[in-house]
């Protein structure tokens, strides 16, 4: 047996990006795309239109069972029955409650919760890989996602820390409207093999937006604005 | 005159080869008869020349073929530079279309003549139809265009959708908005202002409309028009290349009333218009529509009209008033007009054969009649009609709205949840009352919705103190007889005249649907819009009924014209999947099978070569399409034991079995690998179409069970990769650190490790019936597993294969493809896999058919055969063709053939067949093959490596 390196995991859109002039870094044993111009006009184009980061590196894990809504309550004591919760800090994480015996939590790595502290009837799924994740932000959003969904995503209906499972360019999605930026912000999630079908269909879409991809060291740019 | 709306620059279009110059923001219509144009189209039937009537884009007469599309609209729609204009129906020209002769041909040609004439002798009717095709209709469609594929598709949600941005939308967006509640104003035209921008006070109304858009909760949107009203308040609109979908919480419909023609004689003579027709053509325009005009009314707006022409010029040589009084209610002096005034006018005939040149007219007594030697004629060159309003109401009649006629005017009679209608489409008269019920329904809208509303009580007051006048009955509306003759047009779509309405109520057609069906009246371009009112009032007329009896024919979407690309806009949201190595099989070589909705290489260009790097030496294959479902929790083995045919609950960590599903029917309903991953843990695989319905199948079941238990789909989360060939292991060996013997990982087994320093699972399994691992690990380390795997192959030139080998391979194995091989009418024994029913279980899905179906005889049974002979210069065509041919028994169809290869291993033609299952075992069987029947022998499956020593090498 050779022995490699701990191979290095790759986005679903990795060939896209590498087609667009990605020019990769590597981020908790991934791959991904730190930009493609510069930070800086990719984080203008979100400020005027709107940007897509491909954020299907970040971990995803999915929390099952009946002993879900304790150990929400454990996570985040705060917290509504239903929606988004942000913890800030050093395990920065938004928990999404989906349904009453449904939690996933969307953070920066894929460290799950340690499997002792779930509390009794948890099931801890990863599904990093099964779901491709993109992060538009910029103040032409809404324009673009009614372009692509039956939802209303007017943030009276969907507001902040608010999520929704629907359908999104023919597939479907969970959209969770996130608070992580001081623009108007969306991520969105679909299955890991739908991810270029959707993404190319919003760059599509929002061509007439100025719609344009974002790399990481644009995105850092605009958390930092928070 | 106002002048045309401002442009920067004129832009010129070609017509007939001539260049027709335009103002900007003129349409082509408006610009063609600025530059003498008359005759606009062709009548669908008679071929009678038509010019400009209600240049609104409601009725037929202008009807052209713009940039190669037909049948546009050119009253409405813009001139641009370049365009390229074309007339319809009509041979040679519009000017002089020998096909009029119909026209004179008319007895032969009577209402329901399509439907009578022609059919016999019988063989004649193919003949008459490639004529009347040509003769009769409207434009052709190039099919040569390339179809436009730039449509899009916009989802809009509102509190408040007004429909129709005239005085009253504007009105009740601005009421509801002022609310509190988000409003959008859809409007067809490309300004606001209804009717009201079709006459003089548009100055003030276009500030109105401006100061409406820049309302913080009001969207306008203009040149939207509305094609449908459906369920659920979901509003379809076309808006330029867009189709909007628009949801709101309440809808007001205020699309305003219409004017419809009189019945006379010759109705159809260009120069003939509705006012709204002469008014748009002026003041968006910027045309006049004549020099001397005649109006025709039987209402206060017609006298104004009559007014407004003088003020522009244009000499006004009769004013004739189909009511007892001339003059704004009675009270308007006669002489202010320089022609003559007529009051209880009857316009007899229209005189002209290109354009109207006269009216002969005469005043009729109080009772009706006239004295023809009173008749007059009356040289004109305009007929303006300019009748009693009617409700545009389609799109609330859409909504469930019924109307009724009563003093004079169509009004609704109930109420619908969520829709309501102000103005013109509510029936109301023309004026301030308009504007107050706008409101009235604005404030109402927001009221319904909690929004504090003050002024509700007070608008509600005012909207009923408010006199509702009734409309002036001026007796008969069919078509004045004794005045010369001539066709009289009930509806201009079709050519349907008012005798032809006469005849099909004589013939029995009476009611209004039977009517409309048999006369082809409201069938046509318009939809009704400019005849519907009428047919009923002539049917209620001729059959002596009420007219509420008669009734209305029924609204259905689209009720503008919408092309079906943008229709069809959001279908272009059509799902790819695509897996974690498409776009490795893209940059080499992949042909691409479209598999549902993933794209999978068929080969990478030569199938056979692949089949046999499989067999001789080792393949490789992405199936990362295929099923992949965990089921977890106590309850895991039962929930599987009551689906699957099989048992599961004996099944220990580490092993795998051959699993099968079925529906309560007993029949074959997905197929799959199936193991278990430790305690209360169990992975399995479901075919690539089934993969979605199998997952949900088990969801179902165990949440309708009630078991403890959580199905996952782990379908994209998984890149799944199939080594097989005699060096499979030796290749894999040098990736993992698993003991990979055959006492350690047999057939059929599966493990968990690190291949390539990913965690994967591995499955020792054989679909294509080689040594082979199926290896599936996390989708974003599937690209370099995929790699790793090839390098660690090139010594043993490992090829990657695609689903056409695959499909070989599985085949000469005698693997059958639930799907393929069978149908919605197969069961598990018939297709030889009664081995994987297991009865003794206690209770499965499909059991009770499955035993009903094992007691019975069996009637068809699936077999593997090959052509011992194969016809001389091969089967002439490939041999998968041959799918789906009929098996003869004795002359009759028995069978079919499901599977068909050659193959390369075997160096014949071999396949899968249901044949009668008395069928004997050594006598062929012949399968009927592009006309010849083609004789194959029965062979006991597999074709290849009968004991399967391959497999558990």
């Amino acid at each position: 047996m050779t022995s490699a390196a701990v191979p290095l995991a790759r986005t679903p859109l990795h060939d896209w990006h590498a087609q667009h002039g990605a020019h990769f870094v590597t981020v908790h044993g991934w791959q991904v795309p730190a930009g493609y111009s510069s930070a800086e006009s990719e984080a203008v184009a979100a400020r005027n239109g709107v940007g897509i980061a491909d954020v299907s590196s970040q971990g995803k894990l999915s929390y099952r069972g009946k002993g879900v809504p304790v150990l929400a309550q454990r996570l985040a004591p705060d917290s509504k029955r239903l929606g988004v919760t942000w913890l800030r800090g050093e395990q920065a994480a938004l928990l999404c409650r989906l349904t009453d015996e449904h939690l996933l939590v969307l953070s920066l790595t894929e460290e799950p919760i340690p499997p002792g502290e779930t509390g009794e009837n948890v099931l801890a799924i990863n599904v990093t890989c099964a779901l491709a994740g993109f992060f538009l932000i910029g103040p032409r959003l809404e324009e673009l996602l009614r372009r692509m969904t039956a939802f209303d995503v007017r943030e009276t209906s969907l507001p902040v820390n608010g999520c929704a499972e629907t359908s999104l360019a023919g597939v479907e999605a969970l959209l969770v409207r996130s608070p992580e930026v001081p623009l108007p912000a969306m991520r969105v999630y679909v299955a890991w093999d739908m991810a270029e079908h959707v993404w190319e269909r919003l760059l599509e879409a929002g061509r007439d937006l100025g719609i344009a991809p974002l790399g990481q060291e644009g995105l850092r740019l605009l958390m930092k604005d928070h | 005159m106002s002048a045309p709306p401002a442009g920067s620059s004129a832009p010129s279009f070609t017509f007939e080869g001539r260049t027709i110059p335009a103002a900007a923001g003129q349409s082509i219509a408006a610009a063609l008869y600025a530059a003498g144009v008359r005759i606009f189209t062709r009548s669908f039937k008679y071929h009678r020349p038509r010019g400009l009537f209600c240049v609104s884009g409601d009725c037929p007469n202008c009807l052209m073929n713009v940039d190669g599309k037909p049948n546009v609209r050119t009253c409405t729609e813009p001139a641009r530079a370049g365009q390229v204009v074309r007339s319809q129906n009509c041979w040679p020209s519009l000017n002089h279309d020998f096909l009029r002769v119909f026209d004179y041909l008319s007895y032969f040609l009577p209402v329901g003549f399509y439907y009578k004439r022609f059919h016999k002798p019988r063989w004649l009717w193919p003949i008459f139809e490639h004529v009347v095709r040509h003769i009769a209709g409207l434009g052709r469609i190039d099919v040569a265009a390339r179809p436009r594929i730039d449509t899009a598709i916009e989802h809009l949600h509102t509190d408040v959708c007004i429909i129709g941005g005239g005085a009253a939308g504007m009105a009740a967006a601005r009421e509801a908005a002022n609310a509190g509640a988000s409003v959008l104003l859809l409007e067809r035209q490309p300004r606001l202002g209804g009717e009201r921008r079709d006459t003089g006070d548009s100055v003030s109304l276009l500030a109105e409309g401006e100061q409406l858009a820049t309302h913080p909760r009001i969207k306008v949107c203009v040149n939207a028009p509305v094609f449908g009203l459906y369920e659920g308040n979901l509003i379809g609109a076309a808006h330029e290349d867009r189709l909007l979908k628009v949801r709101a919480r309440q809808i007001i419909v205020c699309t305003g009333g219409r004017e419809r023609p009189f019945l006379l004689p010759n109705n159809d003579l260009p120069g003939i218009f509705l006012s709204r027709g002469v008014r748009r053509l002026s003041f968006l325009y910027g045309v006049p529509a004549g020099q001397r005009a005649v109006v025709l009314t039987d209402n206060d707006d017609g006298v104004l009209f009559a007014h407004e022409l003088k003020a522009q010029g244009i000499a006004v040589v009769a004013l004739i008033d189909r009511r007892p009084a001339v003059g704004l209610r009675g009270e308007e002096p006669l002489a202010q007009f320089a022609g003559q005034a007529i009051a209880r006018g009857l316009v007899l005939r229209a005189v002209g054969s290109k354009h109207i040149q006269a009216v002969r007219v005469v005043q009729a007594n109080p009772d009706g009649s006239f004295d023809p030697r009173a008749e007059q004629e009356i040289g004109c060159d305009l007929l303006c009609v300019a009748s009693e309003q009617v409700p545009a109401n389609e799109l609330l009649v859409q909504a469930g709205m019924r109307f009724r006629f009563e003093a004079g005017r169509w009004r609704p009679a109930n109420l619908v949840p969520g829709v309501s209608a102000a103005g013109g489409a509510a029936g109301t008269p023309r004026g301030v009352a308009r504007v107050l019920e706008g409101r009235l329904r604005g404030a109402e809208a927001a009221a319904a919705l909690g929004f504090p509303v003050g002024a509700l009580a007070e608008l509600r007051q005012g909207w009923e103190a408010l006199p509702c006048s009734a409309a002036v009955d001026v007796g008969s509306r069919a078509c004045p007889q004794g005045g010369g003759g001539g066709k009289c047009f009930v509806c201009l779509c079709e050519d349907v005249t008012d005798k032809d309405v006469q005849q099909a109520i004589a013939e029995g057609f009476d009611g209004i649907e039977p009517l409309k069906r048999y006369s082809t009246a409201s069938m046509g371009p318009c939809q009704g819009k400019m005849c519907g009112r009428g047919m009923t009032e002539l049917c209620a007329q001729f059959t002596q009924r009420d007219i509420n009896a008669v009734g209305t024919t029924t609204s259905r979407p689209p009720l503008v014209p919408v092309e079906l690309a943008v229709l069809a806009a959001d279908r272009r949201h059509h799902p790819i999947r695509r897996t974690p190595l498409h776009h490795w099989h893209q940059a080499h070589g992949a042909r691409w099978l479209d598999a549902g909705q993933w794209k999978r290489p068929e080969s990478y260009g030569d199938p056979a070569a692949e089949v046999k790097a499989v067999r001789s030496s080792a393949g490789l294959i992405d199936v990362s399409t295929l099923g992949k479902i965990d089921v977890i929790g106590p309850d895991a083995a039962q929930l599987l034991d009551r689906i699957c045919l099989q048992k599961w609950h004996d099944l220990t960590p580490g092993r795998v079995r051959y699993s099968a599903m079925c529906t309560e029917e007993g029949i074959l309903f997905d197929d799959g690998i199936g193991g278990c991953l430790g305690p209360d843990h169990y992975y399995l695989t479901a075919s690539t179409g089934n993969a979605e319905a199998v997952f949900q199948w088990l969801e179902m079941w165990r949440a309708t069970w009630r078991l403890n238990a959580t199905v996952v789909n782990q379908t994209s989360a998984f890149a799944a990769m199939n080594l097989a060939g005699p060096h499979a292991r030796e290749i894999l060996t040098t990736l993992t650190s698993l003991d990979l013997s055959s006492a350690a990982f047999p057939y059929p087994a599966l493990r968990q490790g690190e291949v390539a320093g990913v965690a994967c699972r591995l499955l020792r399994i054989g679909f294509v019936g080689e040594l082979g691992y199926e290896i599936h690990c996390p989708s974003a380390h599937g690209w370099h597993l995929w790699n790793a795997i090839l390098e660690a192959g090139k010594p043993f030139d490992l090829r990657p294969f695609g689903v056409e080998a695959q499909r070989i391979l599985r085949l000469e194995k005698g693997h059958l493809i639930v799907g393929q091989d069978t149908d919605a009418l197969s069961n598990p024994l018939d297709a030889g896999l009664d081995w994987l029913v297991r009865f003794e279980k206690p209770a499965f899905h499909g059991r009770a058919a499955l035993e009903r179906l094992k007691a019975m005889k069996v009637r068809a049974r699936l077999v593997g055969f090959r052509l011992p002979t194969t016809p001389a210069g091969g089967l002439g065509a490939p041999p998968q063709t041959m799918e789906g041919c009929q098996v003869i028994e004795q002359g009759r169809p028995a069978g079919r053939v499901t599977s068909m290869r050659y193959s390369p291993t075997l160096r014949e033609h071999i396949g899968l067949a249901w044949v009668p299952a008395a069928k004997a075992e050594n006598v062929p069987f012949r399968i009927r093959f592009n006309g010849t029947d083609v004789a194959a022998d029965i062979v006991p499956l597999p074709f290849y490596d009968f004991e399967g020593k391959r497999l558990k090498a």
